[in-house]
């Protein structure tokens, strides 16, 4: 797979030319966050406005990583040409890293929620910004605020009661709670689905396995290729040495 | 007698390198984690700038660049080894073993003049997602370093060349890992 250049001299060579590519998104994410510093305009972007300092910073620094990864990815690791087994593997991951993200992210990115309150991050921020008053010489909030770091999470109302009983989940969802339960389906879905692929996967290269086996072939041949007629099978079936014959 | 892993392709890619994929799989999940755990806590906590605002971005370049040079030494070496020319490929990964041992080298003395002026793994959220991550990934990059010479070594002799791609792989991965690790921690102030 690395053939991708024959001898054309050092910067004739396909990688080099990436590589240079790679050192001057590099620079670009340098520089652009630099010049972000200095920038304090706005701009509008469909109907919102973003300080054009920070959008080139996340532009430059974050937007460019993705693409300096890509390259890598595409043109080092030659990913886009290996076959679907390795691309599934790393689909699966990301897919779980996605389901991760959006369920812990609404309960970490916020201090508060319709009945909770995360006292002990925001104490947190109060200690790393102080506000004008505590500037002004009120020691006594930063006493507290230093208190509040041994503070666990408060989630006021969450108990039921007698008067409530839509307030039983973490973090204060509630039951008809619609981005809660998305999540909770997403989650259940598509880990299930990943786990339920794998295991597919993970049991026909098993069987595939134990096939090979002498001792085991007049046993496990017949299951396996019971298995590969089923339909939508075929696919699956190519993927085995000899392709069609397995 | 060849291991399983060259002879055999269950899949249509080889067992050796279908593993290496699976390692990788793993890894997205172990960085990946690792590091949206660092962007939601970031998100949550503008006074973590201020500690970000201590780590110094020339320094995070240079390795940057460093990883990205030693990338292109492995990617040669693959290029080498599919010639056949298992000479070549061990020299292009010694020198991915060097830029291995010039990034370790940098970053020790990063954290000694970080740690020395107090900024160590208690200090707060921000320098314990800052030691933990970039420690996890140093840690790859000595473990890549060290499975490394054991394949340049064999390639020097023209063995076992396909591992210099196994390798490879797992470089580039990590090389991405930096990648987003530098604007993470060293951009983001």
């Amino acid at each position: 797979m690395a053939g991708h250049s024959e001898d054309k001299g050092f910067l004739g060579n396909h990688y080099v030319r990436v590589y240079l590519v790679l050192l001057v998104l590099l620079a670009v994410s340098i520089v652009g966050p630099l010049v972000g510093e200095a920038l304090d305009q706005e701009i509008v972007i469909f109907g919102q406005r973003f300080g054009l300092g920070i959008t080139l910073t996340l532009i430059t620094a974050f937007g460019i990583a993705v693409v300096k990864a890509w390259l890598v990815i595409k043109n080092f690791m030659h990913l886009t040409i290996e076959r679907v087994v390795p691309k599934l593997f790393l689909a699966a991951s990301v897919l779980l890293l996605a389901l991760f993200w959006g369920g812990v992210a609404p309960d970490v990115q916020l201090h508060e929620g319709r009945m909770w309150e995360n006292d002990a991050a925001k104490a947190a921020v109060d200690r790393g910004i102080p506000s004008e008053e505590e500037h002004a010489g009120e020691v006594e909030h930063v006493a507290d605020a230093e208190h509040a770091g041994e503070v666990e999470v408060s989630y006021a109302g969450l108990v039921p009661t007698a008067k409530s009983n839509d307030n039983a989940l973490p973090g204060g969802y509630n039951f008809v709670h619609a981005a809660f339960w998305t999540v909770v389906v997403l989650v259940a879905i598509g880990t299930n689905a990943v786990a339920i692929i794998l295991s597919i996967g993970i049991l026909l290269l098993l069987l595939e396995t134990l096939s090979r086996i002498p001792m085991l072939q007049r046993i496990v041949g017949p299951i396996l290729e019971r298995i590969l007629r089923l339909p939508g099978m075929g696919r699956i079936r190519s993927f085995l040495p000899g392709g069609q014959e397995a | 007698m060849r291991p399983i892993a060259t002879t055999r392709a269950a899949t249509g890619t080889a067992t050796g390198k279908l593993a290496v994929w699976w390692v990788l799989a793993s890894e997205v999940v172990i960085f990946g984690g690792l590091l949206a755990s660092y962007v939601m806590f970031r998100l949550g906590h503008p006074e973590w700038a201020d500690a970000a605002a201590v780590t110094d971005t020339r320094i995070g370049a240079f390795n940057t660049w460093v990883l990205l040079t030693s990338s292109l030494t492995a990617v040669l070496a693959h290029q080498a080894a599919e010639r056949g020319d298992g000479k070549r490929a061990a020299q292009f990964l010694y020198g991915t073993i060097v830029g291995a041992a010039v990034f370790i080298g940098v970053k020790t003395y990063e954290w000694w003049y970080e740690i020395s002026h107090g900024y160590t793994i208690t200090s707060n959220g921000f320098w314990a997602f800052y030691y933990t991550a970039a420690g996890l990934h140093a840690f790859h990059v000595i473990a890549g370093a060290v499975i490394m010479a054991i394949v340049a070594r064999d390639a020097a002799k023209g063995l076992e060349l396909h591992r210099v791609e196994l390798i490879g792989i797992y470089w580039h991965f990590v090389d991405i890992v930096w990648i987003f690790l530098f604007p993470l921690l060293y951009i983001a102030k």
